[in-house]
């Protein structure tokens, strides 16, 4: 199914079928719960899930990358260990991915 | 002992929230500027920090927002990286235990990493209000919208953003979020089978389909890995 963003009626389309993906994503485990026997094998892959996501994202990132996406990484995680902060060390790995590519491109 | 939600606890949750919307301001902001970037109007951009109010999955949906399959791309970006989520709202179901749904599903609407993880602590120390979880998300929801807009509405003064790093904006935040998740040895399972997967997949074909098969893959590895470690 093709949409095109472009006109109006495709932007609102897409962003509340966005919307309601994202809510039923919140209120879904919620709703289940009330049913769903939670198993030492369900537990162990919800708990699973966030890193198995997080490693998917990463990897190609970090493959594809170059030195300067490595300083990122590195910065964002020197930053992490030492203020704690998800926000700032993130902001800490932009700053330091501009400067890499400013002075080695 | 039964859920409950009051006018105090939602100030609580509120000025509590306070301190952190800098932070959501900035990564709205930076969603804001891609955003405006992708040929996304500041309106437009506003309304879906709004009502999909889903940092991570906002980011990721820009990359497909001038292709064709702009739908699907869009909702597999949410799913997947909403997909802790199911895990969250889960997690929620004894906390929030003799609400009546009226009040419990439009505040699950504001359910986030951070106010989760307060939910959580606020569970632990023996607390049950449950308008704290929703003053704490209000608080967020404002900063982020905020930033959105502030975003895209001056974001192309910036140029670049390439330049200026922005596009690692994403990837460095899954990575400290990842850096929280890890707890031991055990945890190698999942990552490493979800990441060599998403490249498998990524190699293949375009899209963000990676992350979805990644994300299943390596859950489930890690899931059985993790039991036999547990019955070995």
């Amino acid at each position: 199914m093709t949409v095109d963003t472009g006109t109006a009626g495709g932007a609102a389309l897409v962003i509340a079928a966005m919307a309601a993906v994202s809510f039923l994503t919140r209120a879904a485990g919620f709703f289940l719960m009330r049913f769903v026997a939670v198993t030492p094998l369900v537990e162990a892959w919800l708990r699973a899930l966030p890193l198995a996501v997080m490693g998917a994202i990463l990897a190609p990132i970090a493959v594809h990358g170059g030195p300067p996406e490595w300083i990122g990484f590195a910065a964002t995680f020197l930053v992490w260990r030492v203020k704690g902060d998800d926000i700032l060390a993130a902001l800490a790995g932009v700053v330091a991915v501009a400067a890499a590519r400013a002075l080695i491109g | 002992m039964s859920a409950i939600f009051t006018r105090a606890g939602f100030r609580r949750g509120f000025l509590e929230g306070l301190p952190l919307t800098p932070g959501m301001a900035a990564f709205g902001l930076i969603y804001g500027v891609l955003a405006a970037k992708a040929g996304v109007g500041v309106v437009t951009a506003g309304v879906a920090s709004v009502v999909v109010f889903a940092g991570t999955a906002q980011l990721l949906a820009l990359h497909s927002w001038n292709s064709p399959d702009v739908l699907v791309a869009s909702l597999v970006a949410v799913l997947a990286m909403n997909a802790r989520y199911f895990l969250f709202g889960a997690a929620m179901q004894p906390w929030m235990r003799g609400l009546p749904p009226h009040i419990a599903y439009p505040s699950l609407f504001l359910l986030v990493d951070a106010n989760w993880a307060a939910a959580m602590k606020e569970r632990e120390e023996g607390r049950n209000d449950v308008a704290v979880f929703v003053g704490l998300g209000t608080a967020f929801m404002l900063g982020w919208t905020a930033g959105t807009l502030a975003g895209a509405g001056f974001g192309g003064l910036l140029g670049d953003t390439r330049r200026l790093g922005l596009d690692f904006f994403l990837p460095a935040f899954f990575f400290v979020l990842a850096c929280g998740f890890w707890k031991g040895k055990a945890d190698l399972v999942p990552l490493l089978v979800g990441g060599g997967i998403a490249l498998a997949v990524d190699a293949v074909g375009g899209g963000s389909w990676h992350v979805l098969a990644g994300g299943l893959a390596g859950s489930v590895a890690g899931a059985y890995a993790r039991r036999r470690g547990a019955t070995a």
